[in-house]
Formats: structure tokens, C-alpha cells, sequence
């Protein structure tokens, strides 16, 4: 995903939020004791807090610049996802796109699949859901969803089904 | 899109105030006017359930923590006024009524229209950073 990564998220921050700094510490007049280094503390804490919740940054239809934290906008892809019977979405990455960038969204996802699941037919619908929530819920289409089959799982049902099974047939053998 | 809420028209006591003035004191006071009005207008956008910390707010936090004292008030919109205009930065938590663009939309109306009602003379160039923080359910 399009994150900001840590060195992003201080880049972008760091003369803005030295400036705020700066204003504080004018507003404000610290004991001596606590003045010691307390600007480059106050500039850990907070580049430490920035680089906890990254962010995606993408457009809104009228073209407004904005940024979303990237957990948020991979709970949406998730969430479609996993509404498909038989697919469990594991990684998730947004990436900005289109022209100009981020007024779509490039998604690439991993996904485990139930056993017996028919992949294409499931893929295209896991490409329409995402798709459509991008579109309902960010308002963001989506440029392009690549899906990527790594794991296949056998549901909990058939696990309870076989196991009813298996203790049916217990019993029936020492009924006998 | 519903229509932008402002809060122009009841704030002429925050227009005077956030007015061009001379000195530190007299721009970081006009800061805070226009941040609480905005962060009024803000708070009040369907599908805005809250600010998250900016800046200036995790600054203060992190100051708090530095010196083991409080911390400042409830999250506000962040306000700066520079040579060429005004920056504002908005750390929102929102909610799912309504899509993240729509509400990203109405906050650049509101923040725009509202800076237009507030300040008494030329805004200059208006600089708007939204962040969203959250989408709950």
C-alpha cells in the first residue's frame, strides 16, 4: 500500500510540527528541569505516534486531496471480501492510481479459498464486491484488483459435518 | 451532497477577532477564534462523529507526557495563518452514513466558505489537509 511510511510520515511532518513546537514552547515557559532536550522529546513522541496509524492518500470525486488511515481502507477491501461464500482475504494493499494519482485505487489482495470453491467464478465476484464497496463506501473506484489464490481451507462446517459423521459411526459400531 | 453548514452569520464577535491584527499574540488568538468556530462547523457534518488529535493537540499531549501534566482540551480543527493564507488540518473519525468522498467534499465547502465568513479582508490562499482517522459502523 501507498503508505506513509516512517520516513514519509516524518518528512512530511517534521517542519510543520517543529513550527508547532515552537509555537508551544512560546505560549509556554517550562521549569528549567523540564526543558532539558524537551523539544527533540515532544518531536519523538509525536513522530512515533505518526508513524503508528499510516495513512493512504487519494482524491475525492470533486478532486479534493485527502488521507486515510490505511487500516481503515483495508477493513473495507476485508470486509467485502470475506462477504464472499468460500473466500478469506488475508494481505490487503491499496495503491493510489489513475490520472491524476489517487483518484482510483490499484487493490491487491491474497486470499484462502474453501476447498471445492471454483476460483474464477469466486474471483470475479470478489472483484465486483470490492468494487462496489470502494465505490459506496470511499468513493473510490477501482482501477484494477489483482487476486492472488494462496491457501486453500476446508470449511468448519464440513469439519462439524465429518465429525457427526464419525461419531454417528461410532456409535453405530457399538451399538453393534 | 447536502448543503454546507457555516457558521457565518452568528459570528461576528470571531470576525472582528480573527481580523487582520499585528503580532504573535494577536495571530495565534485569531487562530483559536477560527479553530473553534470551525472545528463547530466541522463537528457538525453528517457523518463526522468526532476529531482526532492534530498537530497541535499531539504536541500538547506530548508535552503533557514529557512533563507529567495534563493535557490540553477536547481535539480542535488545526488553524495556522501564514504570509499567503490560511492552513487547516482536520483529523476526523467518521462514520458510515455516507461515502469518505462525500464527507471529504462537504468538509472542503464548509471549511472554505466558512474561512471566507470569519476573516475580515483577503483570506489568500486556503490550504485544507483532511486526514480520516476512523470509520466506524
Amino acid at each position: 500500500m501507498s503508505d506513509e511510511t516512517a520516513d514519509a510520515a516524518t518528512g512530511e511532518t517534521d517542519a510543520r510540527l517543529r513550527a508547532v513546537i515552537d509555537e508551544y514552547m512560546g505560549a509556554f515557559e517550562p521549569d528549567p528541569e523540564d526543558s532539558a532536550g524537551l523539544r527533540e522529546r515532544i518531536l519523538r513522541l509525536v513522530r512515533d505516534d505518526a508513524v503508528l496509524a499510516p495513512s493512504t492518500r487519494l482524491l475525492s470525486e470533486r478532486g479534493n486531496p485527502f488521507r486515510i488511515t490505511t487500516a481503515t481502507v483495508r477493513e473495507i477491501v476485508r470486509a467485502a471480501v470475506d462477504a464472499v461464500d468460500g473466500i478469506r482475504a488475508r494481505s490487503v494493499t491499496v495503491t493510489p492510481s489513475g490520472e491524476p494519482e489517487g483518484s482510483t485505487a490499484d487493490v491487491g489482495l491474497t486470499v484462502a479459498m474453501r476447498a471445492g470453491v471454483e476460483f474464477v467464478p469466486a474471483a470475479e465476484e470478489v472483484r465486483r464486491a470490492i468494487a462496489r464497496d470502494l465505490d459506496a463506501e470511499l468513493g473510490i473506484p477501482a482501477n484494477r484488483i489483482d487476486i492472488t489464490a494462496e491457501d486453500v481451507f476446508v470449511s468448519e462446517d464440513a469439519d462439524t459435518d465429518a465429525a457427526g459423521s464419525r461419531a454417528a459411526g461410532s456409535e453405530e459400531a457399538a451399538d453393534d | 451532497m447536502t448543503e454546507p453548514r457555516t457558521s457565518a452569520g452568528k459570528t461576528a464577535e470571531a470576525q472582528a477577532s480573527a481580523g487582520p491584527s499585528t503580532g504573535a499574540g494577536a495571530q495565534e488568538n485569531g487562530e483559536r477564534v477560527v479553530s473553534t468556530q470551525l472545528t463547530e462547523s466541522v463537528t457538525g457534518i453528517g457523518g463526522v462523529t468526532g476529531l482526532a488529535p492534530g498537530l497541535r493537540d499531539m504536541v500538547a499531549t506530548a508535552a503533557a507526557r514529557v512533563m507529567r501534566r495534563p493535557a490540553g482540551g477536547p481535539p480542535c480543527v488545526d488553524v495556522a495563518r501564514s504570509d499567503d493564507g490560511w492552513s487547516v488540518r482536520v483529523d476526523a473519525h467518521l462514520d458510515d452514513s455516507r461515502s469518505v468522498s462525500e464527507i471529504v467534499d462537504e468538509l472542503f465547502a464548509v471549511i472554505a466558505v466558512d474561512l471566507r465568513a470569519l476573516i475580515d479582508g483577503p483570506v489568500g490562499d486556503i490550504d485544507i489537509d483532511v486526514r480520516v482517522v476512523s470509520r466506524g459502523r
